[in-house]
C-alpha cells in the first residue's frame, strides 16, 4: 500500500479541491485496497489490428461489439478495448488518455522548480556492500525507490504549503507567507512546552495551531494525508539542523 | 549527518562573488564616474561570460573622505512617514490585514508634529487585483499629510501597472524638498518568465507573489529605469543629498527570496556621485540596515507579516529585530518614519506595534557602526 | 473580621505529603516559595491575624481582609476598592485567591513578590494610610499576643518586615483549585456539563483566550504573569497626553511609593505597566488575571468596568477597544451567542467546589443583569463588519 499523496489538481490552477475528493482520490488510487500502485509511465498505445499498406488507406477500426470498457480508479478517465487486450497495453491506454485530459499531472516536477526542495539523504553508499543478510542488501532500486517516495511527499507538502486553499485559509493565506522555503519553522526545538497550547508540543500541534490562527482554516488530523506532508516539507527544509527539543 | 569536517571548504556564490567585487572595486578606485561604469560593465560582462556575477553586500571602502560634513548652505531638517506592504485582499476575504492598514493610517495621523509628507512604500495589494487596489487607496485618503505612492511586485504583476498607474500615476517620479532630492523608482521589473510558459495573468501574479517561488525572474530597476534616474540626476549637484525610494533593497542580500536587485552595482554607480544618498526599501518586511559607500539603506516595516531573516546575505550593520511571537499576529510589524538631517542621512525609526519603537541613527551608520548601536535583542532569528 | 477568621480556617485543607498544595506541580512550588519564608504553622496564624487586622490601618478601621473579604471571593464585589476614610481608589482590588502563583504582584506587577506587596496597601494614603513602617506596627506592637507571635514566628520582636512575612505565609495557604473543571480534567466526564465542555474547547481555539490565560499543569490559574493592553483603559482617558504626563512626574521622584500613590490616586493610573517600567511597550498594559474563581470575584477588568463575565466576552469579542497600544493579539472573534454562552458556563466551571453556592448566586445574579443590559456588546465590530481601527483611521474617535 503506497501513500502517495496523488492528486489531479495541478498547483494553484484549478480551483480548491474539496478535502473529501482528495482523501477519496488517495483512496481510491491505492491507499486503501491493499494493492500496490505501479508508478505508471506512459507507454504508447497498442498496435491497431489492422495490416499497415502504403496503397490505400487502411479501413477505418470499427469498434466490436463485444468491446470492453475498462474505468480507471478515479472514476473517470476510460478506454474502450478489444477483448484480448494484455493487461499492460490496457493499462498503458488508460494512461495515456488519464495524462491526455491531465496537463498538470507534471505537479511534482513544477513544484520542485517553483519551490526548491532539500534532496533526501543519499544513500548509494550503501548499495553494493555485504552484510550477510537480507537486510543489509540493498540495491540501486531500492535507493532510487526511497529518494522518489520521500521527495514525492516532501513535495507534496511543499504543494499544501503554499497553497491557502489547500490549507483551507479562509483569509486567504498560506504558509509561506511568514516561512519562505519553510524558513522559520524550527521543527528541530520540537517537543517543547508551549504555554499557549496549554501543553508540551509536537511539530503537528504548532502546525495546527498555525492553521487555526494565522490562516484562519480548521486544524487537521494527526493522519491527515495533509498534514502528513507538511510535517514531511518542514522537516525536509530543516536538513541538517542539529535537533534541540526544548528550545525556545 | 554529512561529515562536515573532511570536506573542503566550499565558498557559496554569494561569498565567491562577494570577494570578487571587493577586488574589482579595489582595482577600479581611482577611476572617474564614467570610466568606472565602463570597465565595471566590461568586467560584468567578462564574469557573466563565465558564468558568474559579481554580487555585493560588503561596504566597499572608499578612499575619499567617511562621515561627511553636513554640506555648506543652510538645509533644515525635516521628517516623513512611512507606511508600507499591506498586501490587502478584500475586506471580506481578509480583514486582518485591512485592520492593520487603518492601524497604520491611526499611528500617522496621531503623530506630533505632522510628518512633511507620508511615503508609501508598495505591496498595497495582495494579488494586484483592482478591488484591493482601490480598497487600498480608499484608506489611504484618511491620511492627513501628503501621501506619495511607489510600486512593489504585489501591485504591478496582474495587468502589469494598469490599475496602479491609473490610480497613482507614473510609477517613476522625482521632487526636491528642503534641499534634498527625492527620487522614488519602480525596482521590481522582471524579465518575461510567463509569456514562454504560457501563463495567464493571475498565474503570474501568483507566481509573483510567491516570496519563495522560484519561476519568478529577479527584479532590477531596469535599462529603462536606470537610463531615467540617469537622465533625472544629472542636473543634481553632488552636494545635495539624494534619497531614493525603491521597493527592493537596491542591493544583493539573497536572492531566493528576491531579496536582491539584480542590476544593484549599475544603480550604485549611477548614485556613487554624491556625498549622501540614503535608500529607503520595502519588501524585506524586517529591521534592515546597509551601508555601501556613500549610500546608506533603511528597509521599512510592513503592515500585514513580518519576514523571517535570510540565511545567508545579511548587511553587517544590521542588528535584528527581536523574533516575532508567532502568538501575536501583529509582532514584528508597524510603520514608522524618518528624520531627515541637514546632511541628508537619516534617523529611521521603526515603529514597532507593541515594542519600543528602534531608532536606527545617522551616526550609526555614519560611522559604520562603531556608535549608537541599537540593542540586540533577547530572541534571534532561528 | 473574626467570622472572616472562622470562616477561612474551615476552608484549609491539609497539605499533603509532597508540601505543596493539591493541584500545584511540588517542583513549581518549591520555586515559588521564598528560602527565608517557608510556611509553618505559627507564621501561618501570625499572617491570618494580620491579614484581619484593622489597627494595622491608620483610622483602625481597614484590615487586608475588609476589601479581601473571605465571603466575597477574597474580594470586595466593588467596582474600585474603598479606604479609609470612605476613599475610593481607582483599581479592582484582584482576589487573593491563588495569589502565590502569580509571578508578580498588583495589576501592574510593581511588586515582584507577596512580601513586597503586602507593604504597599498599608502605607497608601487611601487604602489603610499609614506613613511608614513604624506607624503600621504602632498599632500592634505593644500587644504581649503579637510579641509571642512574632517570636514564635520569625524569632524577632514586631517589626514591618516580619509582618509582610507572615502575611504573605498566610497568602500562601489560600490556593482554590479543587473546582468542577479539575474533576472533569482528572476523568470525571460528569463533573461540568455540555456547555462547559464546548466551552474549554472554545477557550482553547476560536475564543483565542489561551494567548494569555494558559492553564496548564504547572501553572493551573490561567494566566501568563504577562502585560497586555487590551483596550481597557482607552475608554477614558487621552493616552498619549498622560503618557508624557507620567514622565515628568517619575523623573522628579521614581521611588516604589511614588508610583503606588500615583497609579491609585491620579488619571496615571489608567497607563498600567507603563508607570512601572516606562517602557513605551507597556502603555495601558496591566496583568493578565487569573480565570480561576472568577465567577466569584465579579466586576471584572482593573478598573472594575465590566459587571458580568458577559461583558467581558463582549469586549473581547468585539476587539477589545482601539488605541495606539493596544496588543497584536487581540482581534474580532466573531464569535456567536451559543458560543459566548459556553464560554461564560465553562469560566463558571472554575470556581472552587467550596464556593459552590456562592457561584451559583453570582451565576443566577450575572446572568439576570446580562440578559437585560449588554454594555459593550457590538455585532458589526464582533462579526468583523466594522474593524476595530476603521473608525479612528477615518478620523471618528
Amino acid at each position: 500500500m503506497t501513500t502517495n499523496f496523488v492528486t489531479n489538481a495541478g498547483p494553484m490552477l484549478l480551483p480548491r479541491i474539496g478535502l473529501v475528493a482528495a482523501l477519496l482520490t488517495v483512496a481510491a488510487c491505492g491507499g486503501g485496497s491493499g494493492s500496490a500502485q505501479p508508478t505508471l509511465t506512459p507507454v504508447p498505445p497498442p498496435p491497431t489490428a489492422a495490416p499497415q499498406s502504403s496503397a490505400q488507406p487502411p479501413a477505418p477500426k470499427i469498434p466490436a461489439a463485444e468491446g470492453i470498457e475498462v474505468l480507471l480508479c478515479d472514476g473517470k478517465t476510460q478506454v474502450n478495448v478489444p477483448q484480448g487486450t494484455p493487461g499492460t497495453a490496457i493499462a498503458g491506454a488508460l494512461m495515456t488518455e488519464w495524462l491526455r485530459k491531465n496537463p498538470n499531472s507534471t505537479w511534482e516536477a513544477e513544484e520542485r522548480e517553483r519551490h526548491t526542495l532539500q534532496t533526501a539523504a543519499d544513500n548509494s553508499s550503501l548499495v553494493g556492500q555485504v552484510s550477510g543478510h537480507s537486510y543489509g542488501k540493498i540495491t540501486q532500486q531500492d535507493v532510487a525507490l526511497w529518494k522518489a517516495e520521500t521527495e514525492r511527499v516532501a513535495t507534496a507538502g511543499s504543494r499544501v504549503f503554499h497553497n491557502g486553499d489547500e490549507l483551507g485559509s479562509t483569509i486567504g493565506v498560506s504558509c509561506d507567507m511568514c516561512h519562505p522555503h519553510a524558513a522559520n519553522t524550527h521543527p528541530e526545538t520540537y517537543p517543547k512546552f508551549q504555554a499557549q497550547l496549554g501543553r508540551v508540543a509536537l511539530l503537528r500541534d504548532m502546525i495546527n495551531w498555525c492553521i487555526e490562527h494565522p490562516v484562519r482554516g480548521k486544524a487537521m488530523s494527526a493522519d491527515d494525508p495533509r498534514m502528513r506532508a507538511l510535517e514531511a516539507y518542514i522537516l525536509a527544509q530543516r536538513k541538517g539542523k542539529v535537533l534541540e527539543y526544548g528550545k525556545h | 549527518m554529512s561529515d562536515f569536517k573532511k570536506r573542503p571548504s566550499v565558498k557559496s556564490i554569494e561569498t565567491k562573488h562577494m570577494e570578487e567585487r571587493a577586488e574589482l572595486f579595489r582595482a577600479l578606485k581611482s577611476l572617474d564616474r564614467r570610466s568606472f561604469v565602463k570597465v565595471a560593465a566590461a568586467a560584468f560582462g567578462a564574469a557573466a561570460a563565465s558564468g558568474v556575477t559579481p554580487h555585493s553586500f560588503q561596504p566597499v571602502r572608499v578612499a575619499h573622505a567617511q562621515g561627511a560634513a553636513p554640506a555648506g548652505g543652510k538645509r533644515e531638517s525635516f521628517h516623513f512617514a512611512y507606511i508600507s506592504d499591506s498586501h490587502l485582499l478584500e475586506r471580506t476575504l481578509n480583514d486582518r490585514f485591512v485592520n492593520a492598514l487603518m492601524r497604520a493610517v491611526d499611528d500617522i495621523n496621531a503623530m506630533d508634529p505632522q510628518p512633511d509628507f507620508v511615503l508609501y512604500g508598495g505591496d498595497l495589494a495582495q494579488l494586484g487585483q483592482p478591488k484591493e487596489l482601490e480598497l487600498g487607496a480608499q484608506i489611504l485618503k484618511s491620511v492627513k499629510a501628503p501621501i506619495k505612492f511607489m510600486v512593489g511586485e504585489h501591485d504591478w504583476y496582474l495587468d502589469m501597472g494598469e490599475k496602479w498607474r491609473e490610480l497613482f500615476g507614473k510609477p517613476l517620479y522625482s521632487w526636491d524638498h528642503k534641499g534634498v532630492h527625492l527620487v522614488v523608482l519602480n525596482s521590481v521589473v522582471e524579465k518575461d518568465f510567463w509569456t514562454a510558459r504560457k501563463m495567464s495573468p493571475m498565474d503570474r501574479m501568483k507566481t509573483v507573489a510567491g516570496l519563495d517561488n522560484g519561476w519568478q525572474s529577479s527584479f532590477t530597476v531596469g535599462d529603462e529605469g536606470r537610463k531615467w534616474l540617469d537622465e533625472d540626476l544629472k542636473k543634481v549637484p553632488a552636494t545635495t543629498p539624494v534619497i531614493v525610494f525603491s521597493h527592493s533593497p537596491l542591493y544583493k542580500l539573497y536572492k531566493p527570496w528576491n531579496f536582491w536587485t539584480d542590476d544593484a552595482e549599475q544603480v550604485q554607480a549611477i548614485l556613487k556621485r554624491f556625498q549622501n544618498v540614503v535608500v529607503f526599501h520595502g519588501h524585506t518586511h524586517q529591521l534592515l540596515t546597509n551601508r555601501i559607500g556613500n549610500i546608506h539603506f533603511h528597509g521599512f516595516l510592513s503592515t500585514a507579516w513580518p519576514w523571517p531573516y535570510a540565511p545567508q546575505g545579511m548587511p553587517e550593520l544590521t542588528v535584528q529585530m527581536g523574533r516575532p511571537d508567532p502568538f501575536d499576529p501583529q509582532d514584528g510589524c508597524g510603520d514608522g518614519s524618518a528624520m531627515i538631517h541637514p546632511d541628508g542621512l537619516a534617523d529611521k525609526v521603526y515603529n514597532l506595534w507593541n515594542r519600543n519603537p528602534v531608532t536606527v541613527s545617522r551616526n550609526y551608520t555614519a560611522s559604520r557602526g562603531a556608535k549608537e548601536k541599537p540593542a540586540v535583542p533577547n530572541l534571534k532569528s532561528y | 473580621m473574626t467570622t472572616q477568621t472562622t470562616r477561612v480556617m474551615e476552608l484549609m485543607r491539609p497539605l499533603p505529603a509532597s508540601g505543596a498544595p493539591a493541584g500545584i506541580e511540588p517542583s513549581f512550588w518549591k520555586a515559588i516559595v521564598p528560602a527565608d519564608n517557608a510556611g509553618n504553622e505559627a507564621r501561618i496564624a501570625l499572617g491570618r491575624k494580620l491579614y484581619f487586622e484593622p489597627k494595622l490601618s491608620k483610622d483602625g478601621t481597614v484590615a487586608c481582609g475588609t476589601c479581601h473579604d473571605v465571603s466575597r471571593g477574597f474580594t470586595d464585589r466593588r467596582g474600585t476598592s474603598e479606604g479609609i476614610g470612605d476613599k475610593v481608589g481607582r483599581r479592582n482590588g484582584p482576589t487573593t485567591m491563588n495569589v502565590a502563583l502569580f509571578f508578580s504582584q498588583f495589576w501592574d506587577g510593581r511588586a515582584a513578590t507577596l512580601e513586597e506587596q503586602a507593604k504597599l496597601p498599608i502605607q497608601n494614603p487611601i487604602e489603610m494610610g499609614q506613613p511608614d513602617g513604624n506607624a503600621a506596627i504602632a498599632g500592634i506592637k505593644k500587644d504581649p499576643e503579637y510579641q509571642k507571635a512574632f517570636k514564635e514566628a520569625y524569632g524577632r520582636d514586631v517589626n514591618f518586615d516580619d509582618l509582610a512575612r507572615a502575611i504573605a505565609a498566610f497568602e500562601r495557604t489560600l490556593i482554590f483549585l479543587d473546582a468542577p473543571f479539575d474533576r472533569f480534567i482528572a476523568g470525571d466526564m460528569k463533573a461540568i456539563d455540555d456547555d462547559a465542555k464546548a466551552g474549554w474547547v472554545i477557550y482553547n481555539g476560536k475564543g483565542r483566550c489561551t494567548s494569555c490565560h494558559q492553564i496548564s499543569s504547572s501553572n493551573p490559574i490561567g494566566t501568563d504573569n504577562r502585560f497586555h493592553n487590551v483596550g481597557v483603559s482607552a475608554r477614558h482617558q487621552d493616552f498619549e497626553g498622560l503618557a508624557k504626563k507620567a514622565l515628568v512626574a517619575l523623573a522628579k521622584d521614581s521611588s516604589k511609593e511614588t508610583i503606588d500613590k500615583l497609579a491609585l490616586e491620579t488619571d496615571l493610573a489608567e497607563l498600567g505597566r507603563f508607570v512601572v517600567t516606562k517602557n513605551r511597550a507597556d502603555i495601558g498594559s496591566f496583568k493578565t488575571q487569573q480565570v480561576r474563581n472568577v465567577g466569584i470575584t465579579a466586576p471584572y477588568m482593573h478598573d472594575g468596568s465590566m459587571a458580568t463575565l458577559w461583558d467581558v466576552m463582549d469586549h473581547y469579542n468585539k476587539g477589545g477597544e482601539a488605541n495606539p497600544y493596544l496588543d497584536g493579539g487581540i482581534e474580532p472573534l466573531a464569535l456567536s451567542e451559543k458560543e459566548i454562552d459556553q464560554l461564560v458556563a465553562f469560566m463558571f466551571s472554575l470556581t472552587d467546589l467550596r464556593f459552590d453556592a456562592d457561584n451559583k448566586a453570582e451565576f443566577a445574579r450575572q446572568k439576570k443583569i446580562a440578559a437585560s443590559k449588554r454594555p459593550l456588546r457590538d455585532d458589526a465590530a464582533a462579526q468583523r463588519k466594522v474593524l476595530p481601527f476603521e473608525r479612528r483611521a477615518e478620523g471618528k474617535r
